[in-house]
């Protein structure tokens, strides 16, 4: 679906077109004469209009996906023909010299005129350049406020008609009506007029027959009339369209059959958008389909959190039921857990062990162990001349006495081999003589346990 | 607010728009709703279970230390009633007396002294020479460490003649008494 409005100088009108495969269904239409203030650049009349307009073709006409063109008059629209030796590369700063190019060769600011449109041909001498440009407040009102209105406005463009005269035979003009734009022109309506001669010396004769002639045509195919016809631009010999052009302009109030015509050129601005190239484009259009595909990727992502939030907490529900199993298991009464000495009794058990090491000190094997392990150790044939002992450090020194020295190699390894003792060392092996005896000594010490 | 109205009427992009709210609140209302009561639940439980398992590892641990505790603390009482005895050095002395009397050996030699008290309790130091056959000293040493007073050897010198009928052990002792902590 798209809309198409056209703002005649009396009238405006709108129509809502589907296009189908045989060429465009009509959903919607509107009309609404226009207040003599509404050209004048009143924003409060430009914007009661397309509200009406708005409102009477129904909220479909205001959607985001159905782009809205408007055609304002032709006349509005100044298209200037620039010659350029060479055109710089840069979009902008070919946007900058034909600005400055309009400024200085029309004497126009360009800031108060909106750049329509561009193209041209390029040959080897030069480029030419079709600028069309429209009053910048104007068309900035009009755009804001169709878009206050509901409508997603793509472009706003010059529509008229213009003749394209041929001289097919000495008394005959082709005419065809077209829709204007740089570089797509759309075919209205074609007639061949029956005309005096076009000759120089006969140029108002002939300039009053073509008016005749193209009024009735234009009535004849329904398009445009009176006022609007003013607005055509003859290419042809620029006398002869001054001549034709000051008899077509009248202030001829719209009837109702020029209300029908106003509403036909809206709907062909509808059915024709697509085919044309933009111009006086908006800065930013909507992106109902990006928009979409945005809320569509959130929806999933979100669906997607829910399906992830849903096996999770599953999950965790299962692990939890788990746990509950392992508390209420762990809470039943050990009968083994019975008996267990209390942390209070363990810590005055700690305390008072704490006391008594402090007060006795380090000890190791009492006396009486470490003779039992001596006595078990000494193999016969030897025994103990001396012991000494002190339980602090656990020293231990003893000698060891045999008549036979081969006794106490034995002897020595069997202390060694005692668990009472470590560290067992021999400090000395001697001969000491005993009365009439003569016997061998070792003295070994160690470390008690 | 127009722009935003533009937009609702593109039923595709209502469609869309209606899919993401709807999902959105979906997933606010699972993690809000079911994931985090769930997670605090978890977590709770979670929590007493690791409170229990502490428990029950102190408990075991408790129950480990329950034959030491029993043993130790019978030794403890031990000492305790020893130590309560007191070590006044006369009544000692005459324990020692008694003791070679009975086990056959002789004090040659004694001396007794006191030392620094500490945290109530004053040591008394016995310095011993006792001669006697081998298994008589024994019996003696074995006798000493029966004593009822908190008696205990510090050092011991044993030196026998030399047929080896006769020990003489020098022997120095330590009795606690007091009333201790």
């Amino acid at each position: 679906m798209q809309v198409g409005i056209y703002l005649g100088q009396k009238a405006a009108a709108a129509a809502l077109v589907q296009p189908t495969r045989k060429g465009q269904t009509v959903l919607a239409e509107a009309h609404q004469n226009l207040p003599d203030s509404f050209w004048q650049g009143d924003p409060k009349a430009i914007t009661a209009t397309l509200r009406d307009l708005a409102r009477a073709l129904g909220t479909k006409a205001r959607r985001a996906d159905v782009p809205c063109f408007i055609g304002i008059p032709e006349h509005h629209i100044r298209e200037e023909r620039i010659h350029f030796a060479d055109l710089p590369s840069s979009p902008a700063e070919l946007t900058k010299l034909i600005d400055w190019r309009i400024a200085r060769d029309y004497r126009l600011e360009s800031g108060s005129f909106a750049l329509a449109h561009q193209t041209g041909t390029r040959t080897e001498a030069e480029t030419e350049l079709v600028v069309r440009t429209g009053p910048k407040s104007l068309i900035t009102d009009i755009t804001a406020a169709a878009r206050k209105s509901g409508f997603t406005v793509a472009r706003v463009e010059g529509v008229g008609a213009f003749l394209a005269p041929t001289r097919a035979d000495s008394n005959t003009l082709s005419v065809t009506l077209h829709q204007t734009d740089c570089e797509a022109i759309s075919q209205f309506a074609h007639a061949s007029l029956p005309v005096p001669p076009l000759h120089r010396e006969t140029l108002d004769l002939a300039a009053e027959g073509i008016a005749q002639a193209l009024t009735r045509m234009a009535k004849a195919n329904g398009i445009v009339t009176g006022a609007e016809a003013a607005s055509y631009t003859l290419h042809a010999d620029p006398a002869l369209t001054e001549a034709i052009r000051a008899r077509l302009t009248t202030d001829t109030p719209l009837t109702h059959h020029e209300r029908l015509d106003v509403t036909q050129l809206a709907r062909l601005i509808a059915a024709n958008a697509q085919a044309r190239s933009t111009s006086f484009t908006p800065s930013s259009r909507p992106r109902p389909k990006l928009a979409a595909f945005a809320l569509s990727l959130i929806g999933l992502a979100a669906l997607a959190a829910i399906v992830t939030g849903i096996t999770q907490t599953r999950d965790i529900q299962t692990r939890t039921a788990k746990l509950d199993a392992h508390i209420a298991a762990a809470n039943q009464p050990d009968p083994a857990a019975t008996g267990a000495p209390e942390i209070t009794e363990i810590n005055a058990l700690g305390e008072r062990v704490t006391f008594y090491n402090s007060l006795i000190g380090p000890r190791h094997a009492d006396l009486g162990t470490l003779l039992d392990a001596l006595e078990q150790a000494l193999p016969p044939g030897t025994w103990l001349r001396r012991l000494a002992y002190d339980t602090a450090r656990g020293t231990v020194s003893v000698q060891v006495a045999s008549e036979d020295e081969a006794n106490l190699a034995p002897a020595l390894a069997a202390i060694e081999a005692t668990d009472a003792l470590t560290s067992v060392i021999l400090d000395r092996q001697i001969q000491v003589r005993s009365g009439q005896r003569v016997l061998s000594q070792y003295d070994i010490s160690g470390v008690a346990k | 607010m127009t722009a935003f109205r533009s937009y609702w009427r593109v039923p595709y992009l209502r469609r869309a728009a209606l899919f993401a709210l709807v999902t959105c609140l979906g997933a606010g209302f699972v993690a809000t709703q079911l994931f985090a009561p769930a997670q605090d639940t978890y977590d709770t439980r979670l929590a007493q279970m690791q409170s229990i398992s502490a428990a029950r590892a102190e408990l075991d641990a408790r129950l480990a230390l329950k034959d030491q505790v029993r043993d130790l603390s019978a030794d403890i009482a031990v000492l305790d009633a020893k130590l309560a005895q007191g070590g006044e050095r006369s009544g000692v002395v005459e324990k020692f007396a008694e003791l070679a009397a009975d086990t056959g050996v002789r004090i040659i030699h004694g001396t007794n002294r006191f030392g620094t008290e500490t945290e109530g309790i004053s040591p008394v130091f016995h310095e011993l020479s006792v001669e006697g056959d081998y298994l008589s000293t024994r019996a003696f040493l074995a006798a000493a460490g029966e004593l009822t007073t908190l008696t205990l050897l510090n050092a011991a010198e044993m030196t026998a003649n030399p047929d080896g009928t006769v020990i003489r052990t020098q022997l120095e002792f330590v009795t606690y008494g007091g009333a201790g902590q």
